[in-house]
């Protein structure tokens, strides 16, 4: 099983878009796919058609109730979802409960590592201990970033954090939201990008085909697949199985006839 | 019309159910015919398990509750015959395998319950019956791993496998024509029947066991502390240089330790259990790790042999034969790097509490 972060202290860059079409491209691979809605705003959950909604979502959170037991099953084959729940604003309390606060989510993830070949991270903005846990359980981290000076210092922001709690998570970003008429996008695009990091080729457009999930409620790469946003997708879903590895379904059961 | 149940939606699923039947007042459907073809041959879904799930009491005389034990081991045992014979999946074999194992652990790790004239006898017999069916499972294993194995190698080199395959494929149809042909022999009959009736048998012959009237749950706990002070103290004396087989030793010490706790868990709080048995499987799992690569890495040695090294066409497969048996004893020296972690946790003073606490009792099983 791998875990994926889908990451960036700044919102609205379009994280829960990517974690939701990701997730949705390995699906359909036959991979066993997870996503873990942690942003008390639920937007993957709403994608997903799914109720915000987690029963007793605080004895989870401190290890006293299975995660598997509020897994949801989604429209799709293969792609389960975790839902947010309105009380994963205080999450950074409920965590800092625990014994070793900053690798609770991996505790709690792990049972789940033979159910599911790929886990999703979809990550609340900012950076707190609810980060500080993703960066410790993620295998990677994925780091959607619009092409603008200000995104490029949350960036470097969170390399800084990342070399000074010693945390070696291997991360990759991509450029999102790119409108190509911008000279400024343009510009940050050549620039050569920090060497602790990784910046994966595929450029996701700003295009209306992903504000339209709000409405659809459905990944872009199942209504729209053939679209310049759903072909990014799919070009980043290829990158990122090049890079992290081991994101191939098993041919798990032959049958003899 | 027809309902799919979706994950976490299992309440909404019967309330719709119940819909359709009471208010609307609709028959039920048919049984889908998967479900129909089962109960023409008097199964139902999720009637079989290899988990060892039964409930003893602890006043139970320990001749009660050993037999017990042997019949449901019996029970799984005749249950994959059929399925071994016919070659339907490796499964079959593989939990006929763990049933004989169970069996002869029982047998020796419980002493002086049965006759020690029975004890013998079936642990010999049980004996035959794991040395016939080795072989081929064996096989299973490679031919099980061979994706893994492929997988491993360079993309260019996997296809030098093919010949590899053949060869294991080959091998394993001949040996289970043989185990086919061993399954259906007068022995095993025998062994079978002659096992049913000292399970069933009102009294038996000889030298009744010293242990045979104690309670179970003295008995049980008494043999699961002494196996467990016996692999704790073969794990403390491990270090890097300790020899193959003294690891091989442990881990069947282990597993033995593991056998008999499941055996007599229902006598035990189940949620003490639950820790302890978890530290035990990690580190069996690494000793296993540690065994499976070596032997593999072995028999792979030997398979290379089997294949003329003065034959080009050969000498690709045996190169990859190479690359693997490489992979397979780096492996191997990373899982004896983990055992120490893997120990430790056996040995930490929470586990150790737990054993001392549920299995340690003033005065041992002597009447």
């Amino acid at each position: 099983m791998k875990i994926l972060g889908v990451y960036n202290i700044k919102g609205g860059v379009g994280k829960t878009a990517t974690a939701v079409n990701i997730a949705h491209r390995a699906s359909t691979e036959g991979l066993r796919t997870l996503i873990w809605d942690l942003d008390p705003q639920a937007a993957a959950t709403f994608y997903l058609r799914v109720k915000p909604k987690v029963k007793g979502s605080q004895k989870i959170l401190k290890g006293k109730r299975d995660l598997d037991q509020v897994v949801k099953g989604s429209d799709y084959e293969g792609l389960d979802l975790l839902p947010s729940d309105f009380s994963y604003r205080n999450m950074d309390l409920l965590l800092g409960e625990n014994k070793r606060p900053a690798v609770q989510l991996l505790r709690l993830l792990r049972p789940l590592s033979k159910r599911y070949d790929l886990i999703l991270l979809d990550c609340p903005p900012s950076i707190s201990l609810v980060s500080e846990n993703i960066f410790r359980a993620a295998d990677a981290l994925l780091l959607p970033t619009i092409p603008t000076t200000l995104s490029l210092r949350t960036m470097e922001q969170l390399l800084d954090f990342m070399e000074g709690h010693g945390l070696m998570t291997p991360v990759y970003a991509f450029y999102s939201m790119v409108d190509r008429r911008k000279r400024l996008h343009q510009d940050v695009i050549a620039t050569p990008g920090d060497p602790r990091c990784t910046i994966l080729d595929t450029l996701v457009p700003y295009a209306t085909e992903v504000e339209r999930m709000g409405l659809e409620r459905r990944p872009v790469t199942d209504y729209a697949p053939r679209s310049a946003a759903g072909r990014a997708y799919d070009a980043l879903w290829e990158e990122i199985r090049a890079r992290v590895g081991g994101l191939r379904p098993l041919s798990r059961i032959s049958l003899p006839f | 019309m027809r309902l799919l149940p979706v994950r976490g939606y299992e309440v909404e699923l019967r309330e719709l159910a119940s819909f359709f039947g009471r208010e609307m007042e609709w028959p039920a459907a048919p049984p889908c015919l998967f479900e129909e073809a089962l109960a023409a041959v008097g199964r139902e879904p999720g009637d079989y398990s290899s988990k060892l799930d039964l409930s003893l009491r602890g006043e139970q005389m320990a001749l009660d509750a050993m037999r017990k034990i042997f019949r449901h081991l019996l029970d799984t045992l005749e249950r994959n015959i059929e399925g071994t014979r016919a070659d339907l999946d490796s499964e079959f074999l593989h939990d006929l395998r763990v049933a004989t194992r169970r069996t002869r652990s029982a047998l020796t790790q419980v002493k002086r319950v049965l006759p020690d004239a029975i004890v013998e006898e079936y642990k010999q017999r049980f004996a035959w019956l794991g040395q016939i069916t080795g072989p081929t499972r064996d096989l299973d294993v490679f031919l099980l791993e061979l994706p893994h194995y492929r997988a491993s190698l360079p993309d260019a080199m996997a296809p030098d496998l093919d010949a590899l395959e053949s060869h294991l494929r080959k091998a394993q149809a001949r040996e289970q024509a043989s185990l086919k042909r061993k399954l259906a022999s007068a022995e095993m009959r025998a062994l079978l029947a002659d096992w049913h009736a000292v399970l069933d048998a009102e009294s038996l012959p000889g030298e009744p066991g010293w242990f045979a009237d104690l309670p179970i749950e003295r008995v049980a706990s008494q043999r699961i502390w002494q196996m467990y002070k016996k692999v704790r103290k073969a794990g403390r004396a491990v270090t890097e240089e300790s020899p193959p087989e003294a690891m091989h030793e442990l881990r069947k010490d282990c597993k033995k330790l593991r056998y008999l706790i499941e055996f007599f868990r229902s006598l035990y709080p189940a949620k003490e259990l639950k820790g302890l048995v978890k530290a035990l499987k990690a580190l069996l799992d690494n000793l296993g790790q540690f065994q499976d690569l070596e032997v593999q890495a072995d028999k792979l040695r030997e398979f290379a042999a089997d294949f003329s090294p003065d034959d080009p066409e050969r000498l690709p497969t045996v190169m990859a034969i190479g690359a693997l048996v490489a992979d397979l004893l780096r492996h191997q020296q990373a899982a004896h790097a983990r055992f120490a972690a893997c120990f430790a946790a056996f040995d930490a003073p929470g586990n150790r509490a737990r054993y001392t606490r549920l299995f340690k009792h003033e005065g041992k099983a002597r009447k």
